[in-house]
């Protein structure tokens, strides 16, 4: 049985070692030592070459019971996906939320002292079973104090927002999370049908005369899509998701488990197939505008018929940055969520209804009387 | 000064002997019919009708025939109704409001003039759509008909206006700014104030709102991965559409409104 490492240790001192999104690297809590990641992984892999062996004749045994045929039966390629995380898996903890039912998976390094979903302070350990592991992952590349003026900022200059939200709004709680996404690669087939016109106008007698030509006008063709994100977690909205789009996968990395410490991450709990409909969704209307776009020269073009079908490709499992912060208010719950690569900050806020009829008055009664005695003078 | 005032006595002489038959009438004669068109019962009947609405509205309503127009005057149909007009001290009130239709008969010429209220009520649209109404019985020479139209077109347009809304372009609307009340201007300074302020209010509030679903993904297409394996463009059919351009001279073109002379007489003239 090959030795079990708990988590990265630092080389020079044994100290624990954290990822800073700040400089990309590993940082000793003890010495300040840096490592790249690269780095600690290649030692740590030199160390436990043994065990990775035998990892992988077990991995091997399961990728051939879990093929999928491919294109013939258009079904979604996950043949990539896994549940063994070998070495990884003993520096992970889960903790589940008796409130809302997340599951959230940290490092032993972090604690996890709140449910970032529901805000329940009441969170326990679970069994880190049956959970798959990622095959990329984006690193934080914002840090919180960058969350938080984020979020200061998108407070500001929303004069219907009332005074007690930003006071009592706890932003030292926003966490860093890393949400499952699901990656889908595909090609959509569109064939669609247009009525198409051009007109020109002239002058007989006393008449204007406008001809108009009218014709049948078809595109066909594909479209190629690229790692469409769909987020795996019931516990996230999807509209929230959407709204911190996009991310830039220049920085989509293999995953590992050195980007983890000091964050949270969230296990998916959405199946690939069941999330496939949103990718699906996307995908279509967007081809369809693609190929619509190809019709040029013409007045109007009016569709008459649109098929679209999907063949799809592979599915990759990716967990994404994102800087959530939960609060109460009048007793609704709002969610802020932060793009933690780009920076991006969506979160509806409430409005206070006497700064609205406020301001509605300030305006209204001024212009009014203006225009009452323009009106009575002229 | 008293051979100015003979000179003046004379001009009003030789004016009113060219129009005989309106003084020989009386001042409750609306209908005259010098060119003998109708029979003394149609000439009666038509007069009370005129004398009917001309009472009801305030504006007076005439018809004169005559043999031959240029009998009267060296100009045109119109100026010999204006003419008759002036010449007879037609019209009621003090802005002498009235009415005139004029029909020669040696050359089928017809004029139709307005003074007054008159100028208001009529207005070169609705001249215009009067003389639609009425032109056709005279073209199939029934003078009754056609007078009988006349009056009763001229009803309808004076009642148009006494509501408020003389018939006019379509899509014209006279300024209406001097008839509004002190309350209505307070009442619509209010609500213009409020819709301003409702659509600043709703433009800030939305603002609040910064989370919507994405419906497209049009960013993870692969660039140059389009592949249009069918692209034709066949042609189906032609259709036209005709349209009649409008080039009514004797209407208002698009503007609107009566046209008046120096003289303070609107009109129209033309052939039935």
């Amino acid at each position: 049985m090959p030795s079990m490492v708990n988590n990265y240790k630092c080389p020079a001192c044994t100290g624990p070692l954290h990822f800073a999104s700040s400089s990309g690297k590993l940082e000793c809590e003890y010495c300040g030592s840096t490592y790249d990641v690269e780095e600690i992984e290649k030692l740590y892999a030199e160390n436990e070459a043994k065990a990775e062996e035998a990892f992988q004749q077990h991995e091997e045994k399961i990728k051939e019971e879990t093929q999928v045929h491919g294109a013939a039966d258009n079904e979604w390629d996950v043949s990539g996906l896994n549940s063994q995380w070998g070495a990884d898996q003993e520096g992970l903890r889960v903790y589940n939320c008796p409130s809302c039912g997340a599951e959230l998976i940290c490092d032993d390094t972090t604690a996890a002292t709140s449910c970032v979903y529901c805000g329940n302070p009441t969170i326990v350990p679970g069994q880190f079973v049956g959970i798959m592991k990622p095959d990329y992952i984006i690193p934080f590349k914002l840090d919180k104090q960058a969350a938080v003026d984020a979020l200061k900022k998108h407070y500001h200059g929303k004069r219907f927002l009332p005074k007690l939200f930003t006071d009592q709004n706890h932003i030292e709680e926003l966490q860093g999370v890393y949400v499952p996404f699901w990656l889908y690669d595909g090609t959509a087939m569109a064939d669609v049908t247009f009525d198409a016109t051009r007109s020109h106008m002239h002058r007989e007698g006393n008449y204007n005369v406008t001809t108009t030509e009218h014709f049948n006008v078809r595109r066909a063709g594909t479209v190629d899509f690229d790692k469409v994100p769909v987020d795996a977690s019931s516990k996230m909205s999807d509209d929230y998701m959407d709204s911190i789009e996009p991310y830039d996968y220049a920085d989509l990395v293999p995953f590992s488990t050195a980007y983890l410490p000091g964050y949270l991450a969230n296990k998916y709990d959405v199946s690939a197939e069941d999330c496939s409909d949103r990718a699906d969704e996307r995908c279509k209307r967007s081809a369809l505008d693609i190929i619509s776009s190809t019709v040029n020269g013409f007045e109007t073009c009016s569709p008459v018929s649109e098929e679209v079908q999907m063949r799809r490709g592979k599915v990759s499992y990716a967990l994404l940055p994102v800087w959530m912060l939960n609060t109460k208010w009048n007793g609704k719950n709002f969610l802020f969520a932060m793009n933690g690569q780009s920076g991006k900050m969506v979160g509806d806020l409430p409005v206070s209804w006497g700064r609205f009829w406020s301001m509605f008055g300030m305006i209204a009664a001024p212009v009014a009387a203006v225009l009452a005695v323009l009106m009575l003078l002229l | 000064m008293k051979k100015r005032s003979i000179c003046v006595f004379i001009v009003l002489l030789i004016a009113v002997s060219m129009f005989p038959f309106a003084l020989a009438e009386g001042q409750d004669t609306f209908l005259f019919d010098q060119a003998g068109l109708l029979t003394d019962e149609q000439v009666s009947e038509l007069n009370s009708l005129m004398d009917q609405i001309g009472d009801q509205y305030g504006c007076a309503v005439y018809a004169v025939t005559v043999t031959d127009y240029t009998d009267y005057v060296n100009g045109d149909v119109r100026s010999c109704a204006e003419a008759f007009f002036t010449a007879n001290d037609f019209g009621s009130g003090n802005d002498k409001s009235g009415v005139l239709l004029l029909l020669s008969m040696a050359e089928r010429d017809y004029a139709l003039i307005a003074h007054g209220y008159g100028n208001t009520a009529f207005t070169d649209y609705g001249k215009g759509e009067l003389t639609d109404y009425f032109l056709g019985y005279f073209a199939n020479n029934d003078w009754y008909g056609g007078f009988y139209a006349y009056a009763d077109g001229c009803r309808q347009l004076l009642e148009m206006a006494a509501n408020g809304t003389p018939l006019d372009v379509p899509g014209y609307e006279p300024d209406r700014s001097v008839g509004l009340s002190t309350g209505a201007k307070i009442a619509i300074s209010v609500v213009v104030g409020c819709v301003i302020a409702g659509i600043v209010c709703l433009v800030m509030m939305a603002k609040m709102k910064s989370v919507s679903k994405a419906l497209r993904a049009e960013r993870y297409a692969v660039d140059g991965s389009l592949d249009l394996i069918h692209s034709t463009e066949v042609f189906s059919h032609v259709t036209q559409t005709r349209v009649k351009i409008e080039s009514d001279s004797n209407r208002s073109s698009g503007g609107g409104g009566t046209t008046v002379n120096s003289n303070g007489f609107s009109g129209t003239s033309g052939k039935f």
